[in-house]
């Protein structure tokens, strides 16, 4: 029986159970991937925003600036790549102009230090390959990007070195109320027993709240199509360009990722399931939106294209709270932009305020809120590197050359907290795979790796969870 | 650690630069080699085919690897494997990486890039749908197949004509799968003609000429494509679409030179070949770096990667006994219809031919290979046909060289 | 009479040669633009050869890339193709060793790689 159950591996559900774990509770996490991290959090624009595009007075514009505080300490504790690179809302006509304005006594209103509307001369000087239409901009100098993958990865895995549990594969089928509780029951027949459940589920919330009971949960889900660009391109923008939303309607961002590649979209489709096909129309949209917003973008460098899907309800604002009908349940719904900046806000108010009317928090003395990188070994000096080689030789086995990632780090991501249990998961942790041959030259490794270390056959390693076999048999 | 000569990479550039530079009497000479065996990707090449103009007999790759392997071996060139080399610095100190090694630092009095290339990923082509399993660049079937005996699919539809894909349609039929199409995007196949017979029509296996992959289906694992004909902007035209049932997708959309060091280390490099810019000597804009085979230029053949590597080997050694060259170098551009030029320089101070590589941008028949020096029309040699697919030579003799004025401009016309 | 369609594999010029045949007499072949073009499309209209390439495993799993030493009938491709498959193999095996004698018309099947 555990005191906390949060169903959903995604950004918001694992930034929660590492904040319960700073308390004397038992707490699990379950996802129904193969992997953490697999819906929205793995397939967005990673922009930590500055907080002025939510209307004052709701949830969003309260967490986002709270969030945008809190990420730097996060990051910094998870080694999550993060970056402070601020942002810039260009304008390319007068109404644009106007709506900046607009948009800075907003951002004024919500908390945003900063904000400040500058010259094309100045924007030029700070970004050079924005279009030269351009006529001034919005600069919000506490706007970051941050890994979103990885922050979700690290977060569940701190959470679990401070002894929460996870459960992958795990797909809420059906809910029993018990005396103290909730019986959760999977797809495929686990069961999990909680006093107090979060419902973290992103684009399936509304369905598990009805799993419960709760039908007031109305999610919907918009598709974003995105073009990523090799790390060659790295500095062809250094800030997050944003276009001045219009009635034209809203453009798409051009920003550079915390890796060094540049990134192109997202659009927006409305969508009535997690298909996240990437589409002709959706990609040619990306690149004619991205044109006007800056010259000269080297396509030819792209690297791949991939949607996400955000939830959004039916309130257009989160919802934060516990359910109305069903005591003990707790949804964390709609979490759409700027959901990923506000994440570690949510995860704050949702265990301090709502999780403190049920249980007393009592501090896990045990907690660390440390969490070493998955990719660290390039980061350490020569005499380390080589005392880690000596001990264990796969350290000086490079296997993914584009990124130089080690077989002793695949292996630890392999076998550490939260496990990597297929060939994306090596990729979102370690970068493996990412780069410039997309996993050209070390899939084949990698698998083997995996095949070894799980003690499977390569027929069983999947690319990200069931059925994604990537070997069929052998040759004859 | 010091050596005269490190060569990064044993295929089969690396090691045709070894044994040429130690023939030419340089014998301290290392090749730092990231796989754990010698002989690059011709290992999992197992056709054949290689080696008809360099040993006059048609062998299979391990074969072609295994004979200058033999030669590296009797040598005895050291050979660092299982190395990785993290960076190359401008006065040429090499980090490499090793499990038996740990980290280590060489000062070289000359380098020899030899990296190789890789394969364009699907991801360069934008090309919409979902990213389930089963989507693979040939090269890396390739290798699951004849290294791993292991079969990535059973039901497959191939992306591009080049002849990796060519040839991994032939290998994943005899190994008992069932490929449905080859699609290419160009009016004309990239590969051998020889592969399209031998790969495709001994097995029927049709190739859809003008034709892209415009969508790939299947959620976990792939389960269909929709091939669609392009018209000449290379644009899909809609109500062409072909629906393929199928579990595997492989991608054979062109090879590109692994350079990531090069450029680090500030080599100059050419848009058009994406290796470095080099003069016959094949020296590179860093004096006693020197670079050849795919990781300067894309070859066809494997004959013509030993040849060039051999010449990056004895001027390598040249390098390290006689020092560095005043040079007195003029330039060659890529004229009409030609895509590239190699080398980038020639220095007309050095005796000998120079033998130039370059490609031509569309198929001609009955045309002229112009050399043109200002106004002036250095050569002029007719051929009966040049295509996109295989590479040209043009071998300028000394005398032609010392026409040149201030530059020279490849041409190909009617 | 029947027409063999077939594109010369001799040079880049990729010749479309036409042979006319009459039952396995060659009444006529045009198309081609050199005599290695004429010589081809005969000997691939009256007996095409192939050189097989694929792999095989040893006892123990390794894989062993193989070959026939010279060409073989095109039509016999497929037969000879799951023979050489169900060649056994164990040991150390060297480049150029013969793993099976006489596989069809005196062509053996060697071995292209030390494993």
């Amino acid at each position: 029986m555990f005191d906390v159950v949060v169903i959903g591996g995604g950004v918001v559900g694992a930034c929660i159970l590492r904040t319960l774990t700073r308390y004397d509770l038992k707490v699990c996490l379950v996802e129904k991937q193969a992997d953490v991290s697999m819906g929205a959090s793995r397939a967005n624009s990673g922009v930590v925003h500055a907080g002025y595009d939510a209307m004052p007075g709701t949830l969003k514009a309260k967490f986002n600036v709270e969030g945008n505080r809190l990420m730097p300490v996060w990051a910094k504790e998870l080694n999550v790549k993060y970056k402070n690179n601020g942002s810039l809302v260009v304008a390319f006509c007068d109404e644009d102009l106007e709506t900046l304005h607009d948009l800075k006594a907003r951002g004024e209103k919500n908390g945003v230090p900063g904000l400040e509307i500058i010259s094309k001369e100045r924007l030029f000087e700070l970004e050079p390959n924005i279009c030269k239409t351009a006529v001034g901009a919005l600069y919000a100098p506490t706007g970051g990007i941050v890994c979103p993958y990885g922050l979700t990865v690290a977060a569940i895995g701190n959470a679990m070195d401070n002894g929460a549990g996870l459960l992958t594969n795990f797909e809420v089928a059906s809910v029993d109320r018990t005396a103290d509780g909730f019986t959760l029951i999977s797809t495929n027949g686990q069961t999990v027993q909680a006093r107090l459940v979060i419902n973290a589920a992103g684009y399936n919330a509304g369905r598990v709240a009805s799993a419960f009971g709760d039908d007031t949960v109305k999610i919907g889900g918009r598709k974003g199509e995105y073009i990523l660009l090799d790390r060659e391109s790295e500095g062809f923008v250094t800030r997050t360009l944003f276009c001045t939303p219009s009635k034209k309607g809203k453009g798409v961002l051009v920003l550079p990722t915390v890796d060094g590649n540049i990134l192109l979209g997202p659009t927006a489709t409305e969508v009535s399931d997690e298909d996240t096909t990437t589409t002709k129309d959706g990609l040619e949209e990306i690149i004619t939106k991205a044109k006007t917003v800056c010259d000269n973008i080297p396509l030819y460098n792209a690297i791949t294209s991939f949607s996400g899907i955000r939830a959004y309800s039916d309130r257009h604002d989160f919802i934060i709270e516990e359910s109305a009908f069903i005591k003990g349940l707790i949804n964390v719904a709609g979490i759409e932009s700027p959901g990923l900046t506000s994440a570690p806000a949510i995860a704050e108010y949702v265990v301090n305020q709502l999780i403190a009317r049920h249980f007393e928090l009592k501090e896990n003395k045990n907690y660390s809120p440390y969490r070493e990188k998955d990719s660290f070994f390039m980061g350490l000096c020569d005499e380390d590197k080589n005392t880690l080689i000596k001990k264990n030789p796969q350290f000086g086995r490079i296997v993914c050359r584009c990124e130089q990632i080690t077989e002793g780090e695949i292996v630890r991501a392999i076998h550490q907290n939260p496990p990597a249990t297929t060939v994306d998961g090596v990729k979102r942790r370690l970068r493996a795979g990412m780069g410039r041959c997309q996993g050209g030259f070390c899939q084949p490794y990698i698998t083997q790796i995996l095949a070894r270390e799980l003690n499977k056959d390569l027929t069983e390693i999947e690319k990200s969870g069931l059925k994604s076999n990537l070997i069929v048999g052998d040759t004859k | 650690m010091k050596h005269d000569i490190v060569i990064i990479g044993a295929g089969p550039a690396g090691l045709a630069a070894a044994c040429q530079a130690y023939d030419s009497g340089v014998k301290d000479i290392v090749i730092l080699e990231r796989e754990p065996h010698l002989g690059g990707i011709l290992n999992q090449c197992i056709h054949n085919g290689f080696g008809l103009k360099r040993f006059g007999q048609s062998l299979t790759g391990p074969e072609y690897a295994q004979r200058y392997i033999d030669m590296v071996l009797e040598r005895g060139i050291k050979v660092y494997t299982e190395t990785t080399v993290l960076s190359l610095t401008d006065n040429k100190v090499i980090t490499a990486i090793s499990p038996t090694e740990g980290l280590f630092y060489i000062e070289a009095k000359a380098v020899i890039l030899a990296m190789g290339c890789r394969e364009r990923s699907r991801g360069a082509l934008n090309i919409p749908g979902t990213r389930p399993a089963g989507v693979y660049s040939a090269g890396t079937a390739q290798k699951y197949v004849n290294i791993f005996g292991r079969m990535p699919g059973k039901e497959v539809v191939i992306l591009g004509s080049g002849d990796i894909g060519l040839i991994m349609a032939r290998r994943m039929t005899v190994e008992g799968a069932r490929v449905h199409a080859v699609a290419e995007i160009m009016p004309h196949s990239s590969g051998l003609k020889r592969n399209i017979v031998q790969c495709l029509d001994d097995f029927d296996i049709p190739l859809y000429l003008n034709h892209t992959i415009t969508k790939i289906e299947g959620k976990d694992r792939v389960e269909g494509v929709v091939i669609s004909q392009v018209d000449q902007n290379k644009k899909p035209i809609l109500g062409t679409e072909k629906h393929f049932k199928c579990d595997t997708v492989l991608f054979s959309v062109g090879l590109i030179p692994e350079n990531e060091l090069t450029k680090k280390a500030g080599v100059t490099l050419d848009r058009a070949t994406r290796g470095a810019v080099v003069d016959q000597t094949r020296e590179t804009s860093i004096s006693g770096v020197f670079a050849c085979g795919n990781v300067l230029q894309v070859h066809d053949l494997v004959d013509y990667v030993s040849e060039e590597s051999a010449i990056a080997g004895r001027f390598a050694a040249e390098y390290v006994l006689n020092g560095k060259r005043d040079k007195q170098t003029v330039k060659l551009s890529a004229g009409e219809n030609v895509s590239y030029v190699l080398p980038q320089q020639i220095d007309k101070g050095l005796d000998g031919n120079v033998k130039l590589f370059f490609r031509v941008t569309k198929t001609l028949n009955n045309c002229t290979i112009r050399g043109l020096s200002g106004e002036k029309e250095v050569f002029a040699i007719k051929k009966r046909v040049v295509v996109p697919g295989e590479m040209e030579t043009v071998i300028l003799p000394k005398e032609k060289i010392e026409l040149i004025d201030g530059g020279l401009t490849v041409t190909i016309c009617d | 009479m029947e027409v063999k369609k077939l594109i010369c594999v001799e040079c880049p010029m990729g010749c479309n040669v036409e042979v006319v045949m009459e039952g396995s007499d060659i009444k006529n072949v045009t198309g081609f633009s050199c005599v290695r073009g004429k010589n081809y499309a005969t000997a691939e209209v009256v007996n095409p050869l192939r050189v097989i390439t694929t792999t095989i495993k040893t006892l123990d799993g390794r894989i062993v890339p193989v070959k026939t030493d010279m060409p073989v009938p095109k039509k016999d491709m497929a037969a000879l193709i799951e023979k050489i498959k169900a060649v056994k193999v164990d040991g150390q095996i060297k480049v150029g060793q013969i793993l099976y004698k006489d596989l069809c018309i005196g062509a053996n099947l060697i071995a292209t790689k030390n494993c």
